[in-house]
């Protein structure tokens, strides 16, 4: 039974988001002493929680680069079989183009991950992902783990800290981290069109097409093979990848007095004033949900108010105009659902989920009390450690973020980026970015749309089976 | 109006391929800057097809350049010698066949045919398609710049339409452009006739599948074995307009049964582009700009390019999703395309391996242009919608059609 999946092999952040862990570090680390960070790793292999378990209190999981395969002595055969968006990196040409890293977001300008400077990708070896139900429990957590970075032969190059807000709100004021797929085989139940084939998202089994996605097979012995499950199509050889997947990093600084001052400037009453109402349900097409998270096309009219997670929606029955939910807003064109191109509903669902991700992301930066058009001045940056998992980058990340979300021409669209992410900085107005809105008589269109997103920060991950990282702990 | 393809090819003199190379980067920007000054050229490209080992036979390198122009093949090839011959010069230089004194007579000797040719937007000029971006970006305007409030979609398109009728650079929107419309009445006589002939076809099928499929040997790897340099090389040209393409040099299978299967393959291709395919989608996929099938090496090889929207991962993706068996019954007849099964199952459908197949046999473009690579084919055929509807008188539910594509 391939499809039967052994959850306590998974890391748990397949399973979860742990969203009652409120706080968190992301620490990035450098391997100074290979030997010595390898027992370290078996040792916190141990630590790390699995796919079975709630944690209430803390939480630990664990990521590598590629460069730190590299770092730990993992032989170049082995690590060639690593797809090939994690071995190249982040910060490619052609990934910048596809990704559009340019402008105030090049990887040049990065806090880390670029390609120079004492945190540059070269210097990112291990991700450590902390959770804690409140700061200071993930701090006393954090420091028995720090306590042994240094005989662990571990240094840490950034410590990025973190949170969920209340009410689960990113920094714009929208609750966040609502759409997420349901992986097939894991026990867990969704809605029928939330449920994914494993594939997708786990390493080991079949995907949406039908196939194994990619999976690094090790070609020459290395440390105690044994640790390791074979691959499952027969080759004959150990697969690292089984019960693993792939992790993308992104952080994006989030300009909320921009967002918030240029909904104000296009919403404004005729003498000027601020137009509070209208400048929330700019915001809002612009987003899709309301701040509430109430999905627009459920509610096209008023946010109801309450908190909602609702997700078991689509847009062909009602809204196949884009009337209710514009075509161009983030979470309808980030996750087309049953209006997919033009396809017939069904098709667009299962066409959707072959390009879905698991969103794991997380503030930072001090949220000010309800950002809206009256409050949008943070004291300091704030934005969001985007983390995904997938486990095909290229046809899951990346296909969203350049097919869907930096697409000027998304579904019949003109001149249309995504305006929460895909705008870039356009210093001489060089390029047209707008938002349609889908209208009667006319449709609206609002122009100039500033860069409301900029990458401070990203790499791509591999996120081991816990018996793969014990394995890792060995080569 | 007619768009006209023009293929050319030629070998390569031997030990210039390198030279040719390096030539035709140097002058990428001088030739698509002519090409684009006569207006008549929608997409064009110059390939370099290496050198290879055919059936234990070596082959001279070639070189191709082909067009979608507005022109018939004479005319456009009188057009490059007129305008941009010190180009032509410098490129064929390196090549077989040119002569300088007498370059169409070398260039028209050089044409080959192609054996299918789809075009998402049949029926345009590059003059039409300028000419109807233009009228989009005059409707946005005004659209943009009017308060519309409380007015009915009727009311809107006539004031829309009184604005552009009442513009003599728009006197040309009078009078519609004729696009050619789905041809149902042949559909039925094409299906009448499959269904005729069905029962061979299957019956060939079996034939392949027992005779040839079962004993192909597909290229078997994933997208993550192939050659890191190879992919970088093609990417290195990918994503910098919302237009990308795609050339692609594969050997055939051998044997006469190979070649019958293409062919007919083609035949019908070649029915459905005429029938069905005139609507800016190719087997459904909408974002196809043109795509050309052309057997080379004495039918020995296919060359397939292409112009299209989006991410290559989009495009490839696409045609697994909705055409997969049409993939797989042209190209299944080319080596190393993974496992058919009768003819148009499996194949393209084994996803890992139809990718790494189609990005192993992707050859490098060395010049590339499209007159206007920032525009969707959709944009383009949304356009030609709006043009041939707004000049006719709407009623409320037409009205709010055409004024949700602005």
């Amino acid at each position: 039974m391939s499809n039967l999946i052994d959850t306590k092999d998974l890391q748990g952040m397949l399973l979860r988001g742990y969203g009652s862990l409120r706080a968190n570090y992301f620490t990035l680390l450098k391997i100074e002493d290979a030997t010595k960070a390898k027992a370290w790793l078996q040792e916190l292999s141990r630590m790390v929680s699995h796919g079975q378990e709630s944690p209430s209190n803390a939480a630990i999981n664990v990521a590598v680069t590629c460069n730190g395969l590299r770092a730990l002595g993992m032989k170049e055969k082995n690590i060639r079989n690593f797809i090939r968006e994690f071995r190249e990196g982040m910060i490619t040409p052609h990934r910048q183009r596809i990704l559009a890293d340019v402008e105030a977001s090049a990887p040049e300008n990065w806090r880390w991950g670029g390609p120079e400077g004492p945190s540059s990708e070269y210097q990112i070896h291990i991700l450590l992902l902390v959770f804690g139900k409140n700061q200071d429990v993930l701090n006393q957590f954090y420091n028995e783990l720090a306590e042994k970075f240094s005989s662990g032969g571990v240094r840490v190059v950034e410590n990025l800290s973190g949170q969920i807000n209340k009410d689960n709100k990113e920094q714009f004021g929208f609750r966040d981290g609502i759409a997420q797929p349901v992986i097939k085989g894991t026990g867990q139940t969704g809605a029928e069109q939330n449920m994914v084939e494993p594939g997708e998202f786990i390493l080991g089994y079949k995907n949406e097409y039908g196939v194994y996605p990619e999976t690094p097979l090790l070609e020459e012995e290395q440390g105690d093979m044994h640790l390791l499950s074979d691959d499952e199509q027969g080759s004959g050889k150990k697969n690292i990848g089984r019960n693993g997947t792939y992790l993308v990093f992104r952080q994006m600084e989030q300009k909320v007095d921009t967002f918030w001052s240029y909904m104000n400037e296009q919403s404004k009453t005729e003498k000027g004033d601020i137009d509070v109402a209208a400048s929330i349900k700019l915001a809002s097409l612009m987003v899709g949900r309301w701040p509430s998270g109430n999905p627009l096309v459920n509610f096209p009219e008023h946010d109801p108010g309450t908190q909602s997670d609702l997700d078991n929606f689509g847009y062909a029955a009602s809204d196949k105009e884009g009337l209710r939910c514009p075509f161009g807003s983030h979470v309808r064109r980030t996750n087309p659902r049953d209006t997919f191109e033009d396809n017939k509903a069904k098709l667009s669902t299962k066409l959707t989920n072959k390009h879905r991700i698991l969103r794991r992301g997380r503030s930072y930066g001090e949220m000010i009390d309800t950002p809206g058009p009256t409050s949008h001045t943070p004291n300091g940056e704030v934005g969001l450690h985007f983390i995904c998992l997938n486990a095909n980058i290229e046809n899951q990340f990346e296909f969203i973020q350049h097919t869907w979300s930096n697409s000027p021409k998304f579904q019949n669209l003109h001149n249309d980026p995504d305006p929460i992410t895909g705008t870039v900085e356009n210093r001489d107005g060089r390029v047209q970015q707008q938002f349609t809105i889908q209208d009667y008589p006319v449709n609206r269109t609002v122009c100039n749309i500033p860069q409301f997103t900029v990458v401070k920060g990203g790499a791509y991950f591999f996120l081991p089976s816990i018996s793969a990282l014990n394995y890792l702990g060995t080569i | 109006m007619r768009q006209y393809a023009l293929t050319l090819i030629t070998t390569i003199k031997p030990a210039q391929v390198e030279l040719l190379r390096s030539t035709l980067y140097q002058l990428s920007d001088s030739v698509k800057q002519k090409l684009r000054a006569l207006g008549t050229v929608h997409y064009g490209r110059f390939v370099i097809i290496d050198e290879t080992n055919l059936d234990g036979q070596y082959t001279d390198a070639q070189l191709i350049y082909t067009t979608n122009a507005d022109v018939d093949p004479d005319k456009h090839i009188a057009d490059i010698c007129a305008t941009m011959s010190v180009e032509l010069d410098a490129i064929y230089a390196f090549c077989n066949h040119y002569q300088t004194t007498s370059r169409a007579s070398s260039l028209r000797a050089m044409k080959i045919p192609e054996m299918a040719f789809y075009q998402g937007s049949p029926g345009r000029t590059v003059a039409v398609i300028e000419q109807e971006k233009a009228l989009y970006d005059f409707l946005w305007k005004i659209k943009q710049d009017g308060n519309w409030k409380g007015q009915s979609a009727i009311a809107v398109h006539q004031q829309l339409r009184k604005a552009v009728l009442s513009n003599p650079n728009f006197d040309w929107v009078a009078q519609p452009v004729d696009v050619p419309k789905i041809n149902w009445l042949g559909l039925v006589i094409f299906g009448i006739v499959q269904l005729a002939v069905a029962p061979f076809i299957i019956l060939w099928a079996i034939y392949m599948q027992l005779f040839h499929e079962q004993f192909d040997t597909p290229l078997g790897l994933d997208i993550n074995q192939l050659s890191d340099e190879h992919i970088t090389t093609m990417q290195r040209d990918e994503d910098f307009h919302f237009q990308n393409q795609f050339s692609q040099v594969i050997d055939m299978k051998p044997g006469k049964a190979r070649l019958f299967t293409v062919n007919l393959l083609y035949f019908i291709t070649r029915i459905l582009i005429k029938l069905l395919f005139v609507k800016g989608k190719l087997m459904g996929i909408p974002t196809i700009h043109f795509a050309r099938w052309v057997m080379i090496n004495d039918k020995k090889r296919m060359f397939f390019e292409s112009n299209f929207d989006g991410s290559w991962t989009q495009y490839l993706g696409d045609f697994i999703d909705k055409s997969g068996w049409g993939l797989t019954g042209i190209f299944g007849n080319t080596k190393g395309f993974p496992r058919a099964l009768l003819l148009i199952l499996k194949g393209a459908y084994n996803q890992q391996k139809f990718l790494a197949w189609s990005r192993h046999t992707q050859i490098a473009t060395q010049i590339w242009f499209a007159y206007d690579p920032e525009i969707s084919i959709k944009n383009i055929n949304n356009n030609t919608v709006i043009r041939n509807l707004l000049p006719k008188n709407l009623n409320e539910k037409e009205a709010t059609k055409l004024l949700a594509l602005i």
